[in-house]
This record gives structure tokens, sequence and C-alpha cells, in this order.
């Protein structure tokens, strides 16, 4: 990178933010080796900072088109009126103050030979090392549901506008009417997020429009955390939520937008409100990178997080094949600082690295007073990352304790959020 | 605790524990990435904000004997002594250091 490049990066990344220059003059003196990092989510905002704090030296870039950030986790609970949309949404200035350069722009082309990325307002970066975290994009494989589609039965699977669409449809909806919500295929992003809807949903329905109900379609048979949800949907909702599985019929074969209906295997279901949520892949920068293999995900090193068809590009988070671990913010964090460890140890020389320790807990509310999680600490080796210990909550515990859970949800949620973007 | 005798005490859980970790890789031994993990609910240097407890004010002795009780089945949890058992003694004796009040 040459000076020039980066001073007009910084001059940006400063105007775009409004932060205090002094807090950039200790970055024009990062002398070290330069790491790019693409998105700002869970995984790339994490490993910004990582690389940061493991090596100091490090002139790290982070690349981002958003100048703030929405998260997946706690949209369900905004649905369900339980936060607003401010909670969930979080700026860049934190990572600014690390004296990490934000560039606010899209990455348009990645070149391993010359090392380098080019960004789509035309700067080009180079970087020592590259790590990538562009999280999942969409299959559009089920006919009558396309991108254009979604302006009228959102996925609400990326969080933002798309969320607050999905909140206006519940608020303008009559009471009676049915919510249809269509789970993915595995494997997809957060396995226990469309139940977790399910639920929150249902909380906003039982407290302003209670002779409605939840329908899920669903393409599987079974689901995360399925007996506790269950038993959860039983305590609390009675029968206003009703989960149709593949074998029972729940598999969607297509949309029909104009007249608001699912045509699943057996019968056709009319919602009020439909969220469609697509098959995934990894996010289409993977794709265009080549870093993909033939199922639409990034193969990598289990060490080092290296993308095993391109050297010197690390790929980290949903898009990422992380055998044994599920696709999920706390995941990515977690990946995030295992690679940004790897990563500052082979510029610093290392020629081996081992493979790491991670771990995960997603919690989910199935009603403000009622939290169940599923939690692991992983030992990965050279296939997989092997749990060593976890597990989820215990069946038909006591309410003070999934209240205590239900707590304990939103104390995750504060403490990841400050980890990851130091706001 | 020297490195010498954590590596002793890790090879002897790992003995003991046939599921406990089995790598005393560099950076399963080091302290600041081990504890990385455990920042996501008890904040920041343990100084969490919300209902996890914040463990900054603890003694590095009171985070690894409590670590030991939640491993053990001794004390209550709802999550802590799954994780618990994630880590062996002297990874914990380590990480109790780290987040240890000063
Ligand atoms: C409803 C729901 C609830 C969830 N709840 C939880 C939960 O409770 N706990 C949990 O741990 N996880 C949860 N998740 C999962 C979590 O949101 C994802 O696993 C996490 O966001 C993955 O992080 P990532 O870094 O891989 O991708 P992302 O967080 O999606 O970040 C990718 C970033 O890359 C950027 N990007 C993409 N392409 C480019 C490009 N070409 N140039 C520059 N930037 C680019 C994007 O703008 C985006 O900001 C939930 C998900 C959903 C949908
Ligand atoms: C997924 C969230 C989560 C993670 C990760 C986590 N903890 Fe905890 N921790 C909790 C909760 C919740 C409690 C309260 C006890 C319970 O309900 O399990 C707790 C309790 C504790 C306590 C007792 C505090 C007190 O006041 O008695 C200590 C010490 C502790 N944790 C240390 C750690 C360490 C060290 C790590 C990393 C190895 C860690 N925790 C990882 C959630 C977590």
């Amino acid at each position: 990178m040459t000076i020039k490049s980066t001073r007009r990066q910084f001059l940006k990344a400063t105007a775009a933010t409004g932060a205090a220059i002094s807090a950039f003059s200790i970055v024009g003196c990062a002398t070290g080796p330069n790491v790019v990092v693409i998105g700002g989510g869970f995984g790339g905002s994490t490993a910004a900072r990582y690389v940061k704090k493991f090596g100091p030296n490090m002139n790290v870039t982070l690349i981002e088109p958003k100048t703030s950030y929405t998260t997946c986790p706690f949209s369900n609970a905004y649905l369900g009126g339980l936060v607003d949309f401010k909670y969930i949404t979080h700026t860049y200035d934190g990572l600014v103050a690390d004296g990490i350069n934000v560039v606010h722009d899209t990455v348009s082309g990645v070149d391993a030979n010359t090392k380098s990325v080019t960004l789509a307002g035309g700067q080009v970066l180079n970087y020592d090392r590259l790590i990538v975290s562009p999280g999942i994009d969409f299959k559009w494989d089920v006919p009558g549901y396309t991108e254009e589609t979604s302006a009228k039965i959102p996925h609400a699977w990326k969080a933002g506008d798309q969320t607050k669409l999905l909140k206006s449809q519940l608020e303008a909806m009559k009471d009676g009417g049915v919510v249809i919500i269509c789970p993915p295929k595995d494997p997809f992003r957060c396995p226990p997020g469309p139940y977790e809807r399910a639920s929150m949903i249902a909380h906003y329905l039982k407290t302003n429009k209670p002779k409605s109900k939840v329908l899920i379609l669903d393409r599987k048979d079974k689901f995360s955390k399925q007996g506790l949800f269950v038993e959860g949907w039983g305590k609390v909702y009675g029968k206003m939520v009703e989960w149709v599985s593949s074998a029972q019929g729940g598999t969607v074969e297509s949309i029909d937008a104009a007249n608001m209906t699912v045509k699943a295997e057996f019968d056709a279901h009319k919602g009020a409100v439909i969220n469609f949520i697509p098959n995934q892949v990894a996010g289409a920068l993977a794709h265009s990178a080549g870093l993909t293999n033939d199922k639409g995900w990034c193969p990598v090193n289990l060490s080092t997080f290296e993308s095993t068809i391109i050297a010197g590009v690390h790929v980290i988070g949903d898009a990422s094949i992380a055998p044994g671990m599920p696709k999920s913010g706390n995941a990515a964090n977690s990946q995030a600082k295992a690679c940004a460890w790897a990563v500052v140890q082979m510029l610093n020389g290392a020629t081996t690295v081992d493979a790491p320790m991670t771990s995960n807990t997603c919690w989910s509310l199935i009603s403000p007073d009622y939290g169940i999680h599923v939690s692991a600490v992983w030992q990965g080796n050279d296939k997989e990352f092997v749990s060593i210990s976890g597990g989820v909550s215990g069946s038909n515990l006591p309410d003070a304790t999934r209240k205590m859970e239900a707590e304990f949800a939103p104390g995750w949620y504060k403490n990841i959020v400050k980890d990851t973007w130091n706001v | 605790m020297n490195i010498k005798t954590s590596l002793a005490l890790g090879l002897f859980a790992v003995a003991a524990l046939p599921f406990a970790p089995t790598s005393a890789s560099a950076q399963n031994m080091n302290p600041e990435l081990l504890a990385s993990n455990c920042v996501v609910c008890h904040g920041p240097n343990g100084e969490s904000v919300g209902h996890i407890p914040a463990i900054n004010a603890l003694s590095a002795k009171e985070i690894s004997a409590r670590i030991r009780e939640f491993r053990d089945g001794k004390r209550a949890a709802t999550i802590m002594d799954k994780i618990a058992k994630g880590y062996n003694d002297a990874q914990i004796d380590l990480i109790a250091e780290h987040f240890g009040a000063k």
C-alpha cells in the first residue's frame, strides 16, 4: 500500500465517521504488515480488532459498505417488540478509535497474484494477508421467490430494512390472520433463528392480536433445540404455534406472491404475513473471488482459516466451512480471534500454527421471561472441530431458571457487541 | 505458576479426563486467546454490563476455584458448568490469572 492511498483512505474514513484526527495519527504510524479485512459483521469486525490487539504494529484496514451495522441477533426480539431498532444498530466509531482504518465501500475484486483488492469506488489496496467475512447470500431456488418478491414477502435474514418491513407487516395485519414462516434447508445461518422468530412473533401476536396464529412450514424434519422449543411453545402459546415438518408436507414447492400463498407439498396455505427464508450459500464476494467449493461455501485450513483454494486469503464466519461449528455470530467472533492470532503469528514468521479452541453459545427467547441455550467448546484438528463440552438447557426446568436465562441473553448481547465493535 | 508446572498439570488433566483438550499447543496455552472466548459473556476485561456476573473484581484464586466448582458440579449454574468442562486445570489457572483483580 502506498503512503498516498493510506492517507486518502483514512481521510475518507475520518470524514465518514467524524472521528478525531489524533486517533488516526496512531494508524499513520503503524509501519507493520498490511492486513485487509472484508466485511464489518461479527467475523470481520472481531478479526480487525484482534489483529490489532495481538499485533499492535499491524496496519489494519476494514472494508464495509454500510456506515452502521444492524445485528441479526436480537432482531427477533425487535420483531417481538422487546427492543427498538436502535438497540440492534451500531456504528464503526469504536473500530476507528482502536486505530483501524475503516473504509466504507464495497470490494469489487480480489487479485491474489498482486495481493490486492479493488473497491467499487476504484481504490486499490495491497495486503500482506486478507481476511474475508462476507456472511451469506441466497440461492433463490424456490419458484416464485426472487429478490423482487422479497419486497412483499420479506426474508429478514440479513438484518436492516427487511427486518423493518416484516415488523411493519405484523403491525398492519388484522387479528385472526396466519403468519407463515418457512425455514431453510441446512446449512444456514443461525440454526435456532427461525424458531426463535416464531416464538417472538407469537409473543407479539399473543399480546396484540390473540386470535392469530404462527404456522411454520419446514423443509427439514428436525431442528436446533427442538425439544426445548416445542416444550416452550406448548407452555407459553398453547396451540398458537404449529410446526409442520418436511415429512408432514412442510416443504415449500413454490411461492405465489400475488395471492400471498405458499404452495407446500400437500396443501396451499394463505398467509396474512409470509416470512420465507431462502436456502443459503457463502456471500457473493466469496464466489466472485473464487473462494467457494461446488456447494457454495469456503473450504479452509482449520488451524489458520486460510483458504485451501487461495493462499494468503483467510475466510471466517458464515461463509467458511468449519465442520462441527454452527453458523452464528458467536461462532464467527470466536473463529475471528483464532484467525487473527494465526495471521499475526504468520506475519511474524511462524510456519506452523496449531489448531485452535473455539466456542459458541446461542440463547433463544421463547418469551421475554423464557430463555433457552445451546453451548459448546471445541478443539479443532485438521478435519473438524471436536466438541469438548457443551449441550442445551435442561427440559422442564423451573420458571425462575427460564427467566434467568432470558436475562442472560441480553447480557451476552451487550458484551459481544462491545467485544466485536467496541461500542 | 510457571509454565512447566502448568504443562505438567495439563498433561495430568488429560490423563484424568479423557475428553479434556489434548493439545498443549502455543495458542491453547495463551492466556489472552483463551480468555477472549470468555469476554463475549463476561465483557471486555471481565467488566460485564447486564445480568451475566462481572468477574473483574474477583481474585485469580477465586476465579480458578469457582471454575473448578462449576466443572465438578459443586456450584449452581445454568451454563458455566458446561463451559468449565471445556478447559483443563492449567488453562483454568492461566485464564484466572488473566482476569484476576490485580
Ligand atoms: C434472525 C437471526 C437471528 C440470529 N441470532 C443469533 C444469535 O442470537 N446469536 C448468534 O451468535 N448468531 C445469531 N445469528 C447469526 C449471525 O447473525 C451470523 O451468524 C453472523 O452475522 C455471521 O457473521 P459474518 O461475519 O459471517 O457475516 P455478517 O455478520 O453478515 O457480516 C458480513 C458483512 O460483510 C459485508 N460485505 C459483504 N460483501 C462485501 C463486499 N463485497 N465488500 C465489503 N463488505 C462486504 C456485509 O455488508 C456485512 O456487513 C442470527 C441470525 C439471524 C438471521
Ligand atoms: C455463554 C456465556 C458465558 C461464557 C462464554 C462464559 N461464562 Fe462464565 N458465567 C456465565 C454465566 C451465565 C454465569 C452465572 C452462572 C450460571 O448461570 O451458569 C457465569 C459465572 C462465572 C463465574 C462465577 C462468577 C461469580 O460471581 O460467582 C466465573 C468465575 C466465570 N463465569 C468465569 C468464566 C470464564 C473464565 C470463562 C471463559 C473460560 C467464562 N466464564 C465463559 C456465562 C458465561
